[in-house]
């Protein structure tokens, strides 16, 4: 094998001087910033330091936003919005993060406003296309849920805390 | 001095076969086009602006949310380039294309609240591609060429180069990255309580709790989670195999069990606790020399035939 890094690229397959450098380069970029990220402990998409599930759980509860669909119905009921068909092109987990980070904000008020109003609407429009079977919603509540955990999760549909935090409604004459 | 360094060029640019590569970029862009087919980033253009919070990148080239039409067209065009891309019909085009579209649509929906880390990967692979030769064997380009310039053994027949190792040992360094990255954020947020305590029995337990988006394949978590000695194990497993990984890339041994083990661990994560990391899978194709593949399924296949034809000749 032959690597001559100062020779010009001959029918052989060697490569150039200029690609070489083009290569580390790549390598130096990639690691230096991927390395820069694990060290500090941050993120620059696409670069990070893939810190998901590092925090340690020592507790055996779990707490969580969810928000739930009001329905039309009489009475209204109230069903939990986690699959994706309804929350499309979010699912519930990048939804729930969206959610809390706006909930740490100082206009927290106006941003969940927004945002909720936003989930009801786009669940509506899909609805109406027929896109998912869920039943007509009049509102959107956004609730905290704590359990403490069942070793066979025999109660995840009863929560042993449930806080309503935000709620909406959409304006009347969106709903004619 | 002068032996690391010729060991460092050995494991850049050790001249290879353009086969590799090739059949790299085959699976690659075909599994991607597989995967991705049926999404729709159109989507994103019709959320509210509320939820608007860019990330490096897009903040960095201040890139917009575009409108639904132009995504539409986009993501038309992505996938029409993943797929001239895994056959090798304008490579150098359909490859940078790919990783220049890829990567605004891949990094969308991070823009939306939450940093994932599950695309990344990918949008330096189509980095990678788009820089590399892999159009050079087992591609319509190549065939293409071969016709075109019939008697030029070195169209037909490219000869071996480095330009055939870097690619692949990129992906490899970014992989070891990833894993060494993960590995040492455990450590460095928890320390050993991460592997030590019921930590992984509660995860695992939690992930039945739809918290994830995407249920886990099945409950067998909940049983897993009943041991608690066997929660640590996997744990400890983990947490070996992330820091461990970068000695995939310079031990063949370590090779052998680290990547199969690190994979095994993804999908195991994905029967017991939900979250798919099917693009760091995909990527996994990468660590198989796949020339060395043919040569022995040709040659199993040749002296499968010898053998049944001398049967045949000693029968007849």
């Amino acid at each position: 094998m032959n690597i001559r890094l100062g020779a010009r690229e001959a029918s052989v397959g060697m490569l150039s001087k200029q690609r070489v450098w083009l290569v580390y380069a790549v390598v130096l970029v990639i690691t230096g910033e991927s390395l820069f990220d694990i060290v500090t402990d941050t993120e620059h998409w696409p670069f990070s330091q893939y810190a998901m599930y590092s925090w340690v759980n020592r507790d055996y509860s779990l707490t969580l936003t969810r928000l739930f669909g009001v329905t039309e119905s009489d009475p209204p009921r109230e069903i939990p919005l986690t699959t994706f068909p309804y929350l499309q092109p979010f699912n519930s987990y990048r939804l729930r993060r969206a959610l809390n980070w706006m909930l740490q904000s100082a206009n927290r008020e106006q941003l969940l406003g927004d945002a909720l109003r936003d989930v009801l609407r786009r669940y509506e429009e899909r609805r109406l296309a027929g896109q998912h079977d869920g039943p007509a919603l009049q509102g959107v509540k956004l609730y905290r849920l704590y359990w403490k955990l069942d070793p066979w999760a025999r109660n995840i549909d009863r929560p042993d805390g449930k806080n309503l935090i935000f709620a909406v409604t959409p304006p009347v004459e969106e709903k004619r | 001095m002068s032996r690391l360094r010729e060991r460092w060029e050995i494991f850049w640019f050790e001249p290879a076969s353009p086969v590799n590569l090739g059949f790299c970029r085959i699976l690659f862009f075909g599994a991607l086009f597989a995967l991705y087919l049926p999404q729709d980033f159109v989507a994103w253009a019709e959320v509210s602006p509320v939820f608007w919070k860019p990330i490096g990148l897009f903040r960095c080239l201040h890139l917009p949310v575009l409108s639904a039409p132009l995504l539409a067209v986009i993501q038309a065009l992505w996938k029409v380039t993943l797929g001239l891309s895994c056959i090798g019909l304008f490579t150098r085009l359909g490859t940078v294309t790919s990783f220049i579209l890829g990567a605004y649509l891949l990094g969308l929906p991070y823009n939306f609240g939450l940093l994932s880390h599950s695309n990344a990967i990918l949008v330096f692979v189509l980095g990678i591609m788009a820089l590399s030769r892999c159009g050079d064997s087992w591609s319509v380009d190549q065939l293409l060429r071969t016709a075109r310039r019939r008697g030029e053994p070195s169209v037909s027949h490219p000869l071996m180069s480095g330009e055939y190792t870097w690619p692949v040992r990129a992906v490899w360094l970014i992989m070891a990255l990833i894993f060494f990255g993960a590995g040492f954020s455990k450590l460095r947020r928890s320390g050993l309580e991460w592997i030590v305590s019921d930590n992984m029995a509660i995860l695992l337990i939690q992930s039945n709790y739809s918290i994830s988006g995407i249920e886990p394949l099945t409950a067998w978590g909940l049983h897993v989670a009943q041991y608690g000695w066997l929660c640590q194990l996997l744990a400890a497993a983990t947490v070996v195999f992330e820091i461990g990984y970068p000695l995939a890339l310079v031990s063949r041994r370590a090779r052998w069990l680290i990547v199969p083990a690190m994979a095994s661990i993804q999908i195991g994560i994905r029967v017991l606790m939900g979250p798919s990391f099917e693009q760091f899978l995909i990527c996994n194709l990468f660590w198989v020399r796949w020339d060395r593949v043919f040569v022995r399924v040709f040659a199993d296949a040749r002296r499968m035939r010898s053998v049944a034809a001398s049967t045949f000749t000693q029968d007849s």
